[in-house]
């Protein structure tokens, strides 16, 4: 069975990817599978597009940046603004980034961007991206008088397609914590941080690991198991040395642009806007006035590069061999990521709100809640069986320094 | 080794005596992906069609298998099989290994759980709240052409609903879409139809006299590796043979 859904930012959405330029983090880039082309970059294009470089290079202030060189500080100013969807936004992008004071060189830099078609536009924006190194410090080194041949294999490239989407990682990771947390809640009738041990909260959260301990006896162990956590049979776990496989696939939330659908005539990185932000770390309450003074506070400024509010993503989940209240599991846990609203980075500051819309795919959450109603008991302890005894159960039975150990042994 | 239930075993039965039924003949597969396929390895369409057939057949059950029963399990496919000497192989392409990209995939230990554990330390480092941040290649080209030569409705019937391939899909990694026609050319000579094509390997071919005997007319350029060649393509009990890689190029002297 699979689900078709749209999604649409109703805030701007951050996932992020790990990466930094510097202080600004870059959001979470896929390659789009494309029939390739093979394609050669115009020397002399290539030539100028260097020697603008260069030229913000020599009228950018240096003195305001911090304690790391400045050429390295540079090349990730470069590359965070090489996110741009064509040259002319790329210095318009550089020239915040690096304060430049000159107002002569910059008609020649929008002049060279104007002229340019919109396929070599896209070209050289890749060429940059894949020779980040090359490009910055070919630029610097002109700046300083020298001149290079660049070698013709240089110039020849593959078409590349980078687009910003949210990873259906992301998505699974936010379906499995709110299923989990409402089904234990439901069970225990109190938070999952309460009542599970930090074995058992891996497991249902995380997927839990593999382990040295022996899993399943056989087949219908397996089976006993699934019919008795459908909640955990639908997105699977490690049990021991052996895995209870899910049976959902999460597809990525697909950016709806003109490298994913033709008919789209903007491209993936005009989405892609720079939000900034500022951080402040202090000491309050856990040093004195004194050390906090001489300790200062820490100030913090950086930015994040979002895909903007309207953008709209395509999104795909599939699910086989559901039993019925399998299915139930899964529409309430579809249910509560709708109804949540919210996907990736930063969504305290407002970031990554987005709606799910369904199709006219049909919801039916009833059995799952009749099946938590009525198997509460069994589902304590059959988790108590296979991951160890909560701590609840522990503290009511009095043995909670033993729990302790186990948590320390965690350690 | 674990014994498989009499239902299982039955199911299997009953695949197996109807595998072959129909007329074989050379078919062609174009499958389109539109996120890029996970894994730095070639995937052989034979270990595709037998995923296929393995969830045809057993349905729920094989959610709840395990590498103990592989042995036990051996599935037919609706594919001509081709001897080869002193072994054989299912007449069908492979899609080759040619991951370029990368990105990572994450998983960790839920740092909000920290204000639970009393010991307030727990070891990401190592043991079983290991976290990870491991790179993951991937591939970016959309078209991929698979021939071969088997039952074209059986094998339509398995990949009705097949779309993904490859590593981490569950996290939506190789989701792609096939499109399966017998509209191919029967003049060529079928019989090695998903083996060569276009003066070039479509699998890996296992190394043998055969090349040494036709020296003179032809000459092969590609690399060799160790590999399995028919399915099962992971346990215990596979075989690595060493082969000429997919794409090798045949060379008319």
């Amino acid at each position: 069975m699979k689900i078709q859904a749209r999604i649409k930012a109703l805030s701007p959405v951050f996932v992020g990817s790990d990466e930094k330029a510097s202080t600004i983090s870059l959001p979470y880039l896929i390659h789009i599978p494309h029939d390739k082309k093979k394609l050669k970059i115009n020397k002399e294009k290539l030539d100028e597009f260097i020697r603008c470089l260069t030229a913000f290079y020599r009228e950018c202030d240096k003195s305001n940046f911090g304690k790391r060189s400045f050429s390295e500080i540079f090349r990730d100013r470069v590359y965070a603004a090489l996110c741009s969807p064509n040259i002319s936004q790329f210095f318009t992008s550089l020239s915040r980034k690096l304060k430049t004071n000159g107002d002569q060189f910059y008609k020649y830099t929008v002049k060279f961007a104007l002229e340019l078609s919109k396929i070599e536009n896209m070209f050289l924006l890749q060429w940059a991206r894949e020779n980040i190194d090359i490009f910055v410090h070919y630029a610097i080194y002109r700046n300083e008088g020298m001149e290079v041949d660049i070698d013709e294999s240089f110039l020849e490239l593959e078409s590349d397609y980078l687009v910003p989407v949210i990873p259906g990682n992301t998505f699974r990771g936010i379906m499995r914590d709110l299923l989990m947390g409402y089904t234990i809640e439901k069970v225990y009738g109190e938070n999952p941080h309460k009542v599970l041990t930090a074995k058992q909260y891996h497991t249902l959260f995380s997927g839990g690991m593999l382990t040295s301990q022996s899993g399943f006896v056989n087949i219908e162990s397996k089976q006993q198991l699934r019919d008795d956590l459908p909640f955990l049979s639908i997105l699977g776990a490690m049990i021991g040395n052996e895995d209870l496989p899910g049976k959902i696939k999460v597809g990525f939330g697909i950016l709806d642009c003109w490298e994913t659908n033709p008919e789209n005539e903007r491209l993936a990185f005009s989405f892609l806007k720079e939000y900034f932000m500022t951080r402040h770390d202090n000491y309050e309450g856990y040093v004195s006035e004194e050390e906090t003074k001489e300790m200062g506070s820490v100030q913090m400024m950086y930015s994040v590069l979002a895909v903007e509010r309207g953008a709209e993503f395509g999104w795909m989940l599939e699910y086989n061999f559901l039993t019925e209240t399998e299915r139930s599991f899964f529409d309430l846990m579809l249910y509560l990521l709708i109804n949540r609203g919210k996907v990736g980075g930063s969504t305290r500051a407002g970031f990554g709100e987005i709606e799910i819309v369904p199709g006219d795919y049909a919801f039916d959450m009833d059995a799952a809640d009749s099946f938590l109603d009525v198997n509460k008991d069994k589902i304590k302890q059959v988790l108590n069986d296979q991951f160890g005894v909560t701590k609840k159960e522990k503290k009511d039975a009095g043995t909670d320094s033993e729990n302790k150990k186990e948590d320390s042994a965690v350690e | 080794m674990r014994e498989l239930t009499a239902k299982i075993k039955k199911k299997i039965q009953q695949w197996n005596d109807s595998a072959n039924e129909g007329i074989l003949e050379p078919f062609r597969i174009d499958i389109y992906f539109k996120i890029g396929r996970a894994g730095n390895d070639a995937i052989a369409f034979d270990a595709i069609l037998s995923h296929a057939v393995f969830y045809h057949v057993l349905e729920d059950d094989a959610f709840n298998l395990s590498a103990d029963y592989d042995e036990n399990i051996k599935l037919r496919l609706p594919l001509a099989k081709v001897n080869w000497l002193d072994t054989w192989f299912y007449n069908c392409g492979w899609i080759p290994g040619v991951p370029d990209k990368v990105t990572r995939w994450t998983k960790r230990f839920e740092k909000s759980l920290l204000q639970s554990v009393d010991s307030k330390r727990v070891s990401i480092r190592q043991g079983e709240f290991k976290s990870y941040h491991m790179p993951l290649l991937y591939d970016d080209r959309k078209h991929y052409i698979i021939r071969g030569v088997g039952v074209v409705d059986k094998i339509q019937m398995l990949l009705k609903d097949f779309n993904w391939i490859g590593k981490k899909t569950a996290a939506g990694f190789g989701q792609c879409e096939m499109e399966i026609s017998n509209q191919v050319n029967k003049l060529y000579k079928w019989h090695n139809f998903g083996i060569t094509w276009d003066y070039q390997l479509q699998r890996p071919l296992p190394v043998n006299n055969i090349f040494e005997y036709y020296k003179d007319a032809i000459r092969i350029e590609g690399e060799r590796r160790m590999c399995p060649i028919h399915p099962p393509y992971f346990g215990r009990s596979v075989k690595l043979v060493e082969c000429w890689d997919v794409g090798t190029k045949i060379i008319y002297r």
